[in-house]
């Protein structure tokens, strides 16, 4: 996938939206910022997520950040061996480095994702 | 000028120490409030890194009396024992920003800055490498075999960590929130039964620091280097109650310490 088809959370993460389902990952640049990443923890599918709130865990050398989930909904699918492969995030972070998918219990929260240039700004400005 | 908040606590156990560095940093992600805390712990206590196998602790025999607690930082464990641990928590708008990995350079500058001060060489473990310095060459005794995956904390490097002659006496982890994060960190001072390998800055320099003037020293220089104006303080009484529902929940719980 493209980037500028994508919506992104300020909090890095990055959602693309088909119908109810949203496919979510983490940013490239988040992705460059967290060098050396060595463990990932990902939650189980049917779990319950909130927009805003933490869905799993990543560890790079010397920090450990959570990554929060940009949507409302149950966890439908995780991408099971991405903890094993961690380098496919960087290859392919809007692809093939997607994490989980969730089945949205609503929209209210999408309204509220920046699309890819706006994102992009947000990024500049806080370097 | 920003101010900031310096908490000096008397030692006390583990999970409890975690459950306030958590209550601390909670309070950074939601007011902003910068916190600087020194503590050191009441008994002899191995800290596991957030993703370390606690079945892990078996491979490490020398502490395997030694009680247990799992930080939420990563990295290795640390035998906490002859040793000062500190703690800052500040807000941080962009929790992947390489902003938050100068913390630790800023920081560990400082103390290598002090311990220079009180004539200690020591230096980053990166520059050690690349300039082959001669802090490294005058190593008496042969470092322990530098493993990234070694069980214990003070057995990796990375470029940040503050080696002396070679061997490893500060390292330091971040837990990084959304609007904050939590840089906390462990000056070795001597060696401990409980980790016998390793050695401490007063070990390997014959110097006498102690944990009390090491933080007042410290403290000092860090708000010197941050240009932050500090005030004595102690946890409010909200950072009270949330560290005791954290102590009672998660630190001092078997399902958090054994979850891995």
């Amino acid at each position: 996938m493209k980037p500028e088809e994508l919506l992104f959370a300020q909090t890095h993460e990055w959602a693309h939206i088909a119908d109810d389902v949203a496919t979510i990952g983490i940013s490239k640049n988040a992705v460059e910022a967290l060098t050396d990443l060595v463990y990932m923890d990902l939650p189980a599918a049917g779990t319950a997520v909130k927009a805003g709130e933490s869905f799993g865990e990543v560890e790079s050398v010397k920090a450990t950040s959570e990554l929060y989930s940009p949507v409302d909904g149950e966890i439908v699918e995780v991408n099971t061996s991405l903890p094993d492969n961690l380098d496919v995030l960087n290859e392919d972070p809007y692809g093939q480095g997607w994490i989980i998918k969730i089945k949205m219990s609503n929209q209210d929260a999408v309204e509220k994702l920046l699309d890819f240039a706006a994102y992009e700004k947000q990024c500049d400005e806080s370097h | 000028m920003e101010t900031a908040r310096l908490i000096l606590d008397p030692p006390a156990e583990g999970a409890w120490n975690m459950s306030v560095d958590q209550a601390l940093l909670e309070t950074a992600d939601a007011t902003g409030l910068i916190t600087l805390r020194f503590y050191s712990w009441s008994e002899p206590t191995l800290s596991l890194g957030y993703f370390q196998s606690h079945l892990d602790r078996e491979l490490h025999r020398p502490s395997i009396g030694c009680k247990l607690v799992r930080r939420r930082t990563g990295g290795g464990a640390i035998l906490h024992d002859n040793e000062l641990t500190y703690s800052l928590c500040v807000p941080s708008q962009n929790r992947w920003s390489a902003k938050n990995s100068e913390l630790y350079r800023l920081v560990h500058g400082c103390i290598i800055d002090l311990l220079q001060s009180e004539g200690i060489t020591s230096s980053l473990y990166g520059d050690m490498v690349q300039n082959d310095d001669p802090n490294a060459a005058q190593n008496s005794q042969p470092a322990p075999t530098v493993d990234q995956r070694s069980f214990m904390c003070f057995n990796r490097r990375s470029d940040g960590d503050i080696v002396i002659k070679g061997r490893k006496v500060v390292g330091s982890a971040q837990r990084r929130a959304k609007k904050a994060l939590l840089q906390h960190g462990s000056i070795l001072l001597g060696s401990s039964q409980f980790a016998p390998d390793l050695e401490g800055i007063n070990d390997l320099q014959s110097a006498q620091l102690s944990p009390a003037r090491l933080s007042q020293m410290l403290a000092r220089r860090l708000f010197k280097c941050l240009r932050i104006e500090p005030y004595s303080g102690v946890m409010q009484t909200d950072e009270n109650e949330a560290a005791k529902n954290s102590h009672s929940s998660q630190f001092d719980s078997d399902a958090w310490n054994r979850q891995r």
